[in-house]
């Protein structure tokens, strides 16, 4: 409930007050905005003192325009309390590729996914981590598709496995993937600018 | 053909000393995405020293659909027909999970009214029996009890039947939409489900009768994949797997949403962590799942099955045809959409197989800006190295069917 | 009676533009004999009433053919109720799901694991063309990976209409259709586009 998350928060900021940079409360939820270093710090007072003993889930979001560029986001649920509580923390210069969180999977062992999820989606680098790795996209995906400024269709991979026509006799076949959308046929006038050697999904230079 | 070479990264090296003095061959076998037994498209990359799984590393990434950035994409009507696809078990589990967050966001909460809170209910309650009729039937289909298949799909059919008498669809109806209903019931509804409820609790005792006192199947359960209930918190799992380790946490008595606080009924908890005690529990929940069913059908209330907020609910058909400002309305609403305030919100439900969250961000535009999904059979991947190492080659099996998985839900 | 029944079935392929292959059994003087018709006939009869699906559910689509498998809607009275697991004895994929990039390089070596004569069924409309996903992480359609005979519409399709997209291939077995062209070999075929001959 509400009471016990508002109690917590006024208990972390009495004892972290460095640590917080604001705290919001929005639909009954609350929400504390830390400062990237004091992360593990607060993660391990909440889990020893509070008994936030569930994390829910570790996410990112997106901010394209904004500095810091990318909020990473902790959702925490207390069973003894029966209380829930939402941790942010802002991260990521304009113009830096790899921004870097320390990790929280030595508090929460449950966060080692998470974060490798967040980390093939968005690129945020968690330090610390026992295997940062991809999950879900392939090994060898070099980009980092949930962030903004990666295109809902994706880039045209030269890949043998599954680009390509379909060649039957009578119909020509469908067109590239990517013609789908006035954005993606854009992609498509910028070829010239693609190599053959260059990272997908990046531009030539 | 890109050779996926993680095995080098992490294995254990084969023909190493593991115990002492004594040279161990280890063998790595994969498990791999296209499997009967694996519940989906999961790969599972196995280290054995005979028939003992010495490391189990899951692999997976093999049905991610990208349903988050492609949320991002639509219009909050239009993405709702997202969440569908996800656990596809359950699809109406997640678009009340989905809609629930929506409407915390718009701030309509106190608008829904009783009769949609409890046709959400029921149609909730049923789908997790149909979920757990599936599960049930892959489970005994995996460790070799083929007719059990056969009956729980046989029931299925008739919840499906009434999925298919209100909204015209078998699986993915999106009939929880935020702001209520897609349509009203029609009068044929409450014959059907009470068609299935007649005959469901005698079905089940069937299936107690086949399975739970059986020697070969609680032999090939009990004490395998056992779970204990720290690792079970600290790791995330929830649903029946944290119940089957000895917690009692269930989201529909702690947070109650949707009006589950006017129901009766228990929750079914376990005692040893194991596969058996995972099953029990599912089986019992199936039961409980029926008595809200009937608490719903018996006490439905009259009332409308949308909000009548303009900013959310389209106008009645027939006001189309006559008004230009109707007609303008529902152009607006399913061109543009509804626009809620900016902010964030992080909804909890109890899906079928645990704790499903939305997390929703909105920066004012008719869009959501970021929708995350917390599935619970991503959390529940997590402890099933835990399970089965140690363990046998032949429990790998037991264990992945009594977790549940969906990989549709683990991969987004 | 001149209003046609909508339930009707309606021809799926043409009769013409379809190629059909030769009986190629036992030519004698430059001519298939009656009885070797009647033999090969009997043998297709035979392929296409006991075809074996590989499992290769991936994803919602799988349940309906789960259904179709149980007992209300058998598929087991179209003879193909052998859901092999290994692709090594099974002559029909029924790729019923959404094929993400990830899984595309197995769809397609399951594929190459089949022996031959083999048939795809793409199921749904995920794996027709895409379906609901038009993004980054699905292939727009299984045919770019593996030639498919038969495509069943459907989110997910009701496993009646699997049945029919089973009759389908039957009929299309009965009748010598040969499987279209692998996409993954070179057909030598030049396509134009709008921007000359690179498209």
């Amino acid at each position: 409930m509400a009471i016990k998350a508002t109690a917590t928060v006024a208990m972390v900021r009495e004892k972290f007050p460095q640590a917080v940079v604001e705290t919001v409360n929005f639909r009954g939820e609350e929400t504390i905005v830390l400062l990237p270093e004091h992360l593990v710090t607060v993660c391990s007072y909440l889990l020893k003192t509070q008994q936030y003993t569930f994390l829910s889930s570790v996410t990112a979001v997106d901010w394209l325009e904004s500095d810091p560029r990318y909020d990473v986001i902790y959702h925490l649920l207390s069973i003894p309390n029966q209380s829930e509580l939402r941790l942010k923390v802002r991260v990521g210069k304009p113009g830096e590729e790899h921004p870097s969180v320390p990790t929280v999977s030595g508090v929460w062992p449950g966060a080692n996914w998470y974060e490798r999820e967040v980390y093939d989606l968005f690129g945020i680098i968690f330090s610390g981590h026992p295997d940062l790795r991809r999950i879900l996209m392939p090994m060898d995906w070099t980009t980092h598709p949930l962030r903004k400024d990666y295109p809902l269709t994706g880039f045209d991979l030269p890949e043998p496995h599954w680009g390509g026509q379909v060649p039957y006799d009578t119909d020509p076949g469908v067109g590239s993937q990517t013609m789908r959308t006035p954005y993606s046929r854009e992609l498509n006038e910028r070829r010239s600018k693609v190599t053959e050697n260059q990272e997908p999904g990046t531009e030539r230079k | 053909m890109q050779k996926q070479d993680i095995e080098t990264q992490y294995i254990i090296e084969d023909s190493q000393d593991l115990e002492d003095g004594k040279r161990v061959d280890t063998m790595t076998i994969n498990m791999g995405p296209q499997h009967p037994s694996t519940h989906g498209v999961l790969r599972l990359i196995l280290t054995i020293n005979g028939e003992t799984v010495v490391k189990a590393v899951p692999d997976i990434g093999f049905l991610h659909t990208g349903i988050e950035k492609t949320a991002e994409a639509k219009t909050y009507n239009q993405a709702l027909v997202l969440t569908d696809r996800m656990d596809y078990l359950s699809p109406l589990n997640s678009n009340l999970g989905y809609s629930l967050a929506v409407e915390k966001l718009l701030g309509i909460e106190d608008e829904i009214t009783d009769k949609i809170k409890y046709v959400r209910v029921l149609l909730a309650e049923l789908q997790r029996i149909s979920s757990h009729l599936v599960w049930l039937g892959t489970h005994a289909l995996d460790l070799g009890a083929m007719s059990v298949f056969l009956y729980c799909f046989r029931e299925r059919e008739m919840i499906l039947d009434v999925f298919e008498e209100i909204s015209g669809v078998r699986m993915m109806t999106s009939f929880i939409c935020p702001g209520g209903l897609q349509a009203d019931l029609t009068p044929a509804f409450d014959g059907k489900v009470r068609a299935f409820t007649s005959i469901f609790l005698d079905r089940l005792r069937d299936y107690h009768d086949l399975l739970t006192n059986n020697q070969i199947w609680m032999e090939r359960t009990k004490g395998i994949g056992v779970l204990s209930a720290k690792d079970a918190i600290a790791y995330g799992a929830s649903g029946p797997v944290l119940r089957g380790s000895n917690v009692v946490w269930d989201i529909r008595k702690v947070f109650p949403y949707s009006g589950y606080e006017k129901f009766e009924f228990d929750i079914p908890v376990g005692t040893n962590g194991d596969v058996y005690d995972r099953y029990l529990v599912r089986m019992l929940e199936m039961e409980e799942s029926l008595k809200i069913v009937d608490q719903a059908l018996e006490g439905m209330p009259e009332g409308a099955y949308r909000v009548s907020n303009p900013k959310v609910a389209p106008p009645p058909k027939w006001q189309i045809t006559g008004s230009m400002e109707a007609l303008i309305h529902h152009f607006k609403l399913y061109t543009e959409g509804y626009r809620p305030p900016k902010g964030e919100v992080f909804v909890r439900t109890e899906a079928p197989k645990g704790e499903l969250g939305f997390y929703i961000v909105s920066d004012g535009t008719a869009k959501p800006y970021r929708m995350h999904v917390r599935a619970p059979s991503f959390a529940n991947l997590e402890v099933l190295p835990l399970m089965i190492e140690g363990g046998f080659l032949a429990d790998v099996v037991a264990s992945i069917g009594s977790i549940d998985i969906v990989l549709g839900e683990v991969d987004r | 009676m001149g209003v046609k029944n909508p339930w009707e079935p309606v021809q799926t392929f043409s009769n013409t533009q379809t190629p059909r292959l030769k009986r190629e059994l036992h030519v004698k003087n430059g001519e298939a004999g009656i009885l070797t018709t009647q033999v090969s006939k009997l043998i297709d009869w035979g392929r296409s009433s006991s075809l074996w699906p590989a499992t290769f559910g991936l994803a919602c689509c799988a349940i309906e053919m789960m259904s179709a498998s149980a007992d209300r809607f058998d598929i087991s009275r179209f003879g193909a109720e052998v859901f092999r697991a290994s692709p090594r004895q099974a002559d029909l994929m029924i790729v019923a799901g959404r094929c993400s990039i990830k899984m595309a390089p197995i769809l397609r070596q399951i594929y190459e694991q089949m022996p031959d004569p083999k048939w795809v069924i793409a199921m749904g409309a995920c794996a027709s063309c895409g379906g609901v996903f038009n993004n980054y992480a699905i292939v727009q359609g299984v045919d770019k990976i593996v030639p498919v005979d038969v495509f069943i519409p459907g989110c997910p399709p009701t496993p009646e209409m699997l049945l029919f997209g089973l009759n389908e291939l039957q009929r299309k077995i009965r009748e010598r259709i040969p499987n279209p062209p692998d996409p993954q070999k070179a057909s030598g075929l030049k396509l134009q586009g709008p921007i000359g001959e690179e498209l």
